[in-house]
């Protein structure tokens, strides 16, 4: 454990203290502590402005039991950086015209952030993104893995994303017939 | 990574999740093979995507979730094509400088050239209505054959509001057939066992269609009447909450299962001193009757209930699907505005859309956020602009598009 002070008063005034940091403390399932900017994190996920509102930080971390330490790392990380770029006219622009792209593309650190994601890691940050209600997030890592299926045959995919077919021989063929024009279009 | 710390796999994928991604992957292709990758994703995926609004600018909006699809290079560069609709996933288009039609298919980019607007039409120069807006129905693919040249299509035109061209066509002729004015106007037609159907406000016709392939091109077809006593109550006047409207029936014929339907919307329109307003008109109700076709010679009509599990999607071109298979309501009919003499899709295709559920009678909203209104909610918008609401042709008119 890195960080579990007995209460007292020193603890007191530190909480005073805390209560104008302008980071959070968040804990991850295997409990470690990480920092993140407040503002990021309550602009950038329902969740976490909901408990930094609703007063249930907890400033010697605030309990994630559902996200792993290297997911949570990666979420931190994504908002940090956030934090720290300058956001495109593409990211201020919400309002929806008929002639937008139906998803707001990502950007180019965003895409680099994802890229550099075993596969492991990209189904974790998924998850916690989904968990964290992380809208922008969500965007970002479901465009990288629509990326990796478009256009794979169903052997492809299942090599990419480690899953077994679990078809009988039978099943299998009576989909090949059903889809077969999927399966040779292109 | 050589093994995995935790046992989730991405055959676990939050269902969510994949409906997440499954949004970014438009292609009918790509989902049919994400189907079958395990079993878990054959549960989450169905088999046929729900269909797509199709606007009028080459935009697409999937229901319910209101995302927007938008494919700028299919309509050109210098936008000089226009939309009029789709079949199945090809887009009917119209190239707005030499005239000339095609399909395109929207996943694939294939194209199937037809021939050009006037060719199809049969236009000659002494016509009347030479200058007056046209309106097409998307070609009803009249063969399944799998060479794209041997196709053969109908395609039904109305000039002028009133006259109606039917024409069979293939990618390098056509062969167009005059409705005789005295049927006033064929509102719709349908392929349904083998045979072209065309109805009038009061009649039904086959059409007789010569698709066995010879040198020369397709034939001009022919028409038979064979009911020429079709229900149709024609306009009524009713006044609700001390406010006019003008009922008037618009119809579709649609194939569904083998069978031949006719769907019967009533609209109510809003009047103010006699004047009708068509930008304010409100669908109250959907009837649905089915042909009995054994006799020819005495076509019987049928009113159902029920649509056997099916969900009708009706507009420019109507479909009917199994509702289990595209995630939509069963005995339900899908609309939105698309009456082709109405513009006021050209300010709101969604202005009257909905769900008619043909069990209880009730209509739902199309997409959330979309409002459904009868003619006895209130209708307090008295101050819209009051432009000219002259009688107005639209060429084009939103429709469904179904991407499979």
């Amino acid at each position: 454990m890195e960080v579990d002070k007995g209460k007292g008063e020193a603890e007191e005034t530190r909480k005073v203290a805390e209560a104008d940091r302008d980071t959070v403390t968040l804990k991850s399932s295997d409990g470690k502590l990480f920092e993140v900017s407040k503002e990021a994190a309550a602009r950038l996920s329902t969740v976490l402005a909901g408990m930094i509102a609703g007063g249930s930080i907890d400033d010697n971390g605030t309990d994630l039991k559902q996200i792993g330490s290297e997911a949570l790392e990666n979420v931190v990380d994504y908002c940090n950086k956030h934090a720290n770029s300058i956001p495109s006219a593409a990211l201020i622009s919400s309002s929806i015209s008929f002639n937008t792209a139906p998803f707001k593309e990502p950007e180019e650190w965003e895409r680099k952030f994802v890229d550099r994601l075993s596969h492991d890691a990209l189904f974790d940050l998924v998850e916690a993104a989904n968990f964290l209600g992380m809208e922008r997030l969500l965007d970002v890592t479901c465009h990288k893995i629509s990326e990796m299926m478009k256009g794979k045959s169903p052997d492809q995919i299942r090599e990419v994303f480690n899953i077994k077919n679990d078809y009988t021989k039978e099943e299998l063929e009576e989909i090949r017939q059903e889809l077969a024009w999927a399966f040779y279009d292109d | 990574m050589t093994a995995r710390r935790h046992c989730s796999s991405w055959a676990d994928l939050h269902p969510e999740l994949l409906g997440l991604v499954l949004q970014r992957l438009p292609s009918p292709a790509d989902r049919a093979r994400l189907r079958a990758v395990c079993k878990a994703w054959r549960r989450e995926i169905l088999p046929v995507p729900f269909p797509w609004l199709c606007l009028l600018d080459g935009t697409f909006l999937t229901v319910p979730e209101g995302d927007v699809h938008h494919f700028p290079s299919l309509l050109g560069d210098e936008d000089d094509a226009l939309c009029h609709g789709s079949v199945g996933s090809w887009l009917f288009l119209e190239r707005t400088n030499d005239r000339s039609m095609s399909l395109v298919n929207l996943f694939s980019g294939d194209t199937i050239t037809l021939p050009d607007a006037d060719t199809i039409r049969h236009h000659d120069n002494d016509d009347d209505h030479d200058a007056r807006p046209m309106m097409y129905k998307p070609p009803v693919p009249l063969s399944s054959s799998s060479s794209p040249d041997s196709l053969l299509f109908a395609v039904l035109m109305t000039v002028g509001g009133f006259e109606s061209v039917i024409s069979i066509c293939n990618s390098a002729a056509a062969a167009a057939f005059r409705v005789p004015r005295s049927e006033v106007r064929i509102c719709d037609i349908a392929f349904v066992g083998g045979k072209l159907y065309a109805l009038s406000p009061k009649k039904l016709f086959v059409v007789d269609v010569d698709s066995s392939r010879r040198a020369g091109g397709p034939k001009v077809p022919s028409m038979e009447c064979i009911d020429d006593d079709v229900d149709n109550p024609g306009d009524m006047y009713k006044t609700i909450g001390g406010e006019s409207y003008r009922c008037a029936y618009w119809s579709y014929l649609v194939e569904s299962r083998g069978k031949l339907l006719h769907v019967r919307r009533l609209q109510y329109y809003y009047m103010d001193r006699s004047r009708t307003y068509m930008d304010r008109s409100r669908t109250f109700s959907f009837e649905v009757f089915e042909a009995d076709l054994t006799v020819r010679s005495c076509v019987q009509w049928r009113r159902v209930h029920s649509l056997g599990g099916q969900a009708l999607f009706v507009g420019p071109s109507s479909k009917s699907l199994l509702a289990s298979e595209c995630g939509a309501r069963p005995d339900c009919i899908y609309f939105m505005a698309d009456y082709d003499w109405a513009r006021c899709y050209r300010k709101d295709p969604l202005c009257d859309c909905g769900v008619f559920n043909m069990r209880d009678g009730t209509i739902t909203p199309l997409l959330p956020g979309t409002m459904v209104m009868r003619p006895n909610s209130d209708d307090d918008d008295d101050d819209d602009e009051d432009e000219d609401e002259e009688f107005y042709l639209e060429r084009v008119r939103p429709g469904w598009f179904f991407p499979c």
